[in-house]
């Protein structure tokens, strides 16, 4: 049990060496503070807040940098900024608290929380001390809640703030005098993170309840707070979250065609290129002149039109490359390229046609081959098989169907040959009696030699016989002996 | 009228006023010999009392006419009665008168022989149908007038009168010869009496006669420079028969649009023949002959094609010929392998030739073609019985039918007899050996491809059956050898002798042997 406690306190004080700042309490109590706030609203005020802590705690926990740059007026005038934040958020709040308000509201609270530190103006070496001690025992101690109030103004929140350091001086002494957190620091702890609690509590039901919106809230600002927002979410990548506040925010504030080109890059940035491309659209719709939006427009189209191209999605890729020169007609690169396509797309559409006249031939062999086959002319048939198999293989993987087809056809071209290979030498008495073929036209040459001689001769014969009979008739009258 | 009597003596009809018969002279009313009057009366001579005959009318006895009782010898010894010596003076005068008579009668006899005319009376005698004594006049009256040419061309004419045409050739050749008034008659007669006498023998003279006959005195007859060109076709003499025919043609013969042509190409003279030939087909577009000897000069040149369609389109030819065309050009598409067609005209050929067995061996062996077995083992029967040179070629033809359906005993028998009919070939120690194959006699088969071997090393089938053999037997390399051998002298005919899947099958063969 010893020995689990020393763990828990080297690891308690790395984390407190690490991360502790100086003028604040230290992450562990900031965090407890932020929760314990948070429940305690959700739970006394019935406000849904439970379902958003992730969100409300990781703006709880933002680094100080983060901090900084939300809350630019944090160090020279932390209630201001807790005023200025207050006052954008009941602006912002909207119907329904979203996940980004939520965030906003952590940031808040721990700033709250910051603020109601005590020790907050004492000795910084005895604060940090302070703090460092503080920080183990966050969790010990029982809450002080007090009933919720609006905050009409930062007097309030400056009379907290009050409270939290009217006990310095004695602290400081004891830590002085040797006594260290022990003393008044230590009983006094409980309490103080009460108040942190129940300021950040306050400050949370103010600008989730306050029912007036603040006119000193500009478009401008809510336009950046729309902006952040979108930031946020792009960064979570849910893109139904984003959907959904996407709906949320045009109620807010009107987007104008730089905060659609903005949110556009953002979510471009992300890989949400589509939804990318809508906002660049709806901005080049609103400000036509925007030519960096329109060149985007068509370097999205011409970038769709590039990966087509790779994944061999020619029609696809030309399309692409023709929807970018619709968008921009100057686009650098997309003429050039969309005749390479069309290039590649006609060089494609000759290849198939061959390779199909390739399939068509391989299985016009087979079936010759079958015939031949089917007339026990093995060796013939394997011929033939051989041949459509060749014809299969100059059929390239170009084309799925058409390789399909090849490697189909190459599979029963080779179980066929073998068939046949088989067949083969047992029938080679099927060749019998072929060389008998040029015996015909020896036994006609043989038979019917001079044949024309005797054709010729014969009519040269019949021609004198018939001269003959002509010279008889005609000398039958010298013949008569009256 | 007068009343006619039947003469009791001659049965003659006679004026029964007259007293005697004016057919016998006999006694028509009453006189001293009656006939039937009495047997004595008849039976006796009235005057010497010898016997008589009844119907003796002058007794041979004393020569007593026994109808008028005159007697002759009375009558000459009356007149010798003066004496002996008149007599015989009176007998001497008399044998002197007859002698004188007898020589005259002679002397006109000879003068009537010698001045008589014997062709007119041969001429009468033949007119009146015998001939043979005509003849007979005539050469009688030649014996003594050997030169008489009209006498010698009668007798010609009557010879051929009487079918006697070697004779009638001989007498007018003779006449021919003696180059008168006759002769170009006598020439011509005696070329138609020789040739109706079948003598052709008669030819060589007879074209030798008509040679210096046509040089020397008919140089313009159109009509014998045609016979006379013809006959020298006929006797093979193609140089002179070609020349005849152009010396023929510019005497303005009628001349058959062939011949020129034909002439030329029995001469061997194609180059001429051939626009010869095809001016005159131009000239007489349907003209049979000619289109019959362009095919001729086709095929000699080698081109079948060109002769097929003008030996089908010769029509109206006399039936010796059309039968040798129709033979011809069924043998162009059996050599095509257009059996079907060459069925049709060799069926007809047979028609037209039915006496010829050359015809009939090939319309048969055109029936075998067509897989007609059953008709094509009728007609090769027929044949091989004969005595023809077709014989054991229909014999050998018989055994591979015989073979295909599968009877080998006749088959082997039929073999047989195409040997002892003189076929004695490579093509038939194959066939024998295919059949020996058959009946799964190996040993015989082996030998009986290596005879054929030996007698014509070259003979494709034997090659490829003694291989197939081999092969089958086991002796593999021995086999292929034979049928690489087999398929260079199949380069010929690739596609018939299957050249291709046998090489397909030496190449298999030696794959598996791998």
């Amino acid at each position: 049990m010893k020995k689990r406690c020393f763990v828990y306190i080297v690891a308690g004080a790395l984390v407190v060496c690490c991360a502790v700042t100086a003028n604040a309490w230290g992450p562990r109590v900031e965090s407890a503070v932020v929760n314990t706030a948070l429940h305690l609203i959700s739970r006394e005020e019935n406000l849904p807040l439970t379902r958003l802590q992730e969100e409300l705690r990781a703006g709880a926990s933002l680094s100080p940098m983060a901090m900084e740059e939300l809350f630019p007026d944090m160090a020279v005038d932390p209630l201001r900024a807790i005023e200025n934040e207050m006052a954008l958020l009941t602006a912002a709040r909207g119907a329904r608290i979203d996940a980004y308000f939520a965030w906003r509201l952590g940031a808040l609270g721990r700033l709250v929380s910051r603020v109601t530190a005590p020790m907050a103006t004492a000795d910084p070496a005895v604060r940090g001390q302070y703090y460092r001690d503080a920080e183990p025992l966050a969790d010990t101690g029982s809450l002080k809640p007090e009933p919720r109030r609006v905050l009409e103004s930062m007097d309030r929140l400056k009379r907290t703030m009050e409270e939290a350091n009217a006990g310095n001086d004695l602290i400081t002494g004891e830590y002085q005098g040797g006594a260290g957190f022990r003393g008044t620091a230590s009983a006094r702890l409980a309490g103080d993170i009460s108040r942190s609690v129940n300021a950040v509590a306050d400050v949370w039901w103010t600008v989730i309840t306050s029912g007036t919106v603040p006119g000193n809230i500009s478009a401008a600002q809510l336009q950046r707070y729309v902006l952040s927002a979108y930031a946020y979410y792009v960064e979570k990548g849910n893109e139904s979250e984003i959907e959904a506040a996407d709906v949320n925010y045009r109620k807010l504030t009107e987007y104008t065609p730089d905060m659609s080109a903005k949110i556009g890059d953002m979510l471009y940035a992300a890989g949400m290129r589509e939804r990318a491309v809508k906002e660049y659209e709806a901005a080049a719709a609103a400000a036509p002149e925007r030519r960096d939006v329109v060149e985007k427009i068509a370097n999205y189209h011409a970038e769709v039109a590039e990966e087509k191209l790779e994944k061999g999605m020619l029609e696809e890729s030309m399309a692409g490359f023709e929807k970018a020169l619709s968008v921009n007609m100057l686009h650098p690169t997309a003429e050039k390229r969309r005749l390479e396509v069309a290039a590649l797309i006609q060089k494609r559409d000759e290849q198939m046609a061959q390779y199909q006249a390739q399939l068509k031939q391989a299985e016009d062999l087979r079936s010759l081959a079958e015939e031949e086959a089917a007339k026990n002319r093995f060796a013939e048939a394997v011929a033939l098989l051989k041949q459509s198999e060749e014809a299969y293989k100059a059929v390239g993987d170009e084309f799925p169907s058409e390789a399909q087809r090849r490697t189909r056809g190459l599979r029963e071209v080779q179980a066929r040959t073998n068939e046949l290979q088989q067949g083969l030498l047992t029938n080679t008495q099927a060749f019998s009696g072929a060389g008998f073929a040029p015996d015909l036209h020896a036994l006609i040459a043989e038979h019917a030699a001079g044949l024309d001689q005797e054709t010729l001769k014969t009519m040269v014969r019949l021609e004198y016989e018939a001269e003959i009979g002509r010279l008889s008739t005609q000398m039958q009258s010298t013949l008569s002996i009256e | 009228m007068a009343t006619m009597i039947k003469c009791p003596f001659c049965g003659g009809l006679a004026d029964a006023a007259s007293d005697n018969c004016i057919h016998c002279g006999g006694p028509l009313k009453s006189r001293a010999v009656q006939p039937g009057a009495g047997k004595t009366a008849a039976v006796l001579c009235p005057a010497c009392g010898a016997g008589v005959g009844p119907g003796d009318i002058v007794c041979v006895k004393c020569g007593t006419n026994l109808l008028t009782g005159q007697k002759i010898a009375d009558e000459k010894q009356k007149e010798a009665k003066p004496g002996r010596f008149a007599f015989r003076r009176v007998l001497a005068y008399g044998a002197f008168a007859l002698v004188v008579l007898a020589a005259a009668g002679a002397l006109i006899a000879l003068v009537i022989f010698l001045l008589r005319d014997s062709v007119g009376e041969a001429r009468r005698i033949a007119a009146s149908g015998n001939l043979t004594e005509a003849i007979e006049v005539l050469q009688v009256h030649l014996q003594k007038a050997p030169k008489d040419e009209e006498a010698q061309f009668l007798l010609g004419k009557i010879c051929w009168q009487g079918q006697q045409y070697e004779r009638a050739a001989e007498v007018f050749e003779a006449v021919a010869r003696q180059g008168g008034m006759r002769e170009r008659d006598a020439l011509v007669l005696a070329l138609l009496a020789s040739e109706r006498a079948s003598k052709s023998e008669n030819r060589p003279r007879l074209l030798s006669m008509m040679d210096t006959a046509i040089h020397q005195r008919y140089s313009s007859d159109a009509e014998l420079i045609k016979v006379f060109a013809l006959l020298r076709g006929v006797e093979g003499e193609y140089k002179g028969h070609r020349d005849t025919m152009q010396e023929a043609l510019l005497t303005g013969a009628n001349l058959a649009p062939a011949l020129p042509g034909l002439s030329m190409v029995l001469d061997n003279a194609l180059d001429v023949a051939e626009p010869t030939l095809d001016k005159a087909l131009e000239a007489h577009p349907g003209d049979a002959g000619t289109s019959v000897v362009r095919a001729m000069a086709h095929l000699m040149r080698g081109r079948e094609t060109e002769a097929l369609p003008l030996l089908e389109a010769a029509a109206d030819l006399p039936p010796e010929l059309a039968g040798l065309v129709k033979l011809q050009a069924g043998l162009i598409y059996m050599r095509q392998g257009e059996n079907g067609k060459a069925l049709t005209l060799l069926t007809e050929g047979k028609k037209l030739l039915p006496e010829d067995t050359r015809m009939e061996f090939f319309h048969a062996l055109c029936l075998q073609e067509n897989k007609l077995l059953d008709e094509a083992l009728i007609s090769f029967e027929r044949i091989a019985n004969g005595k023809s040179a077709y014989a054991g070629s229909a014999a050998l033809q018989m055994a591979i039918i015989f073979m295909e359906k599968g009877v080998l005993d006749r088959a082997t028998a039929m073999a047989r007899q195409a040997g002892e009919s003189g076929l004695n070939t490579a093509r038939q120690a194959t066939i024998q050996g295919r059949i020996f194959a058959l009946q799964n006699d190996v040993g015989q088969a082996e030998q009986a491809y290596r005879r054929a071997i030996s007698m014509m090393a070259d003979y494709p089938a034997a090659r490829l059956e003694l291989g197939l053999l081999l092969i089958n037997r086991g002796s593999i390399d021995a086999g292929l050898q034979e049928l690489e051998y087999y398929l260079e002298l199949a380069k010929k005919d690739p596609q018939g002798m299957r050249a291709n899947e046998i090489e397909v099958l030496v190449a298999q063969i030696r794959q598996t042997r791998q």
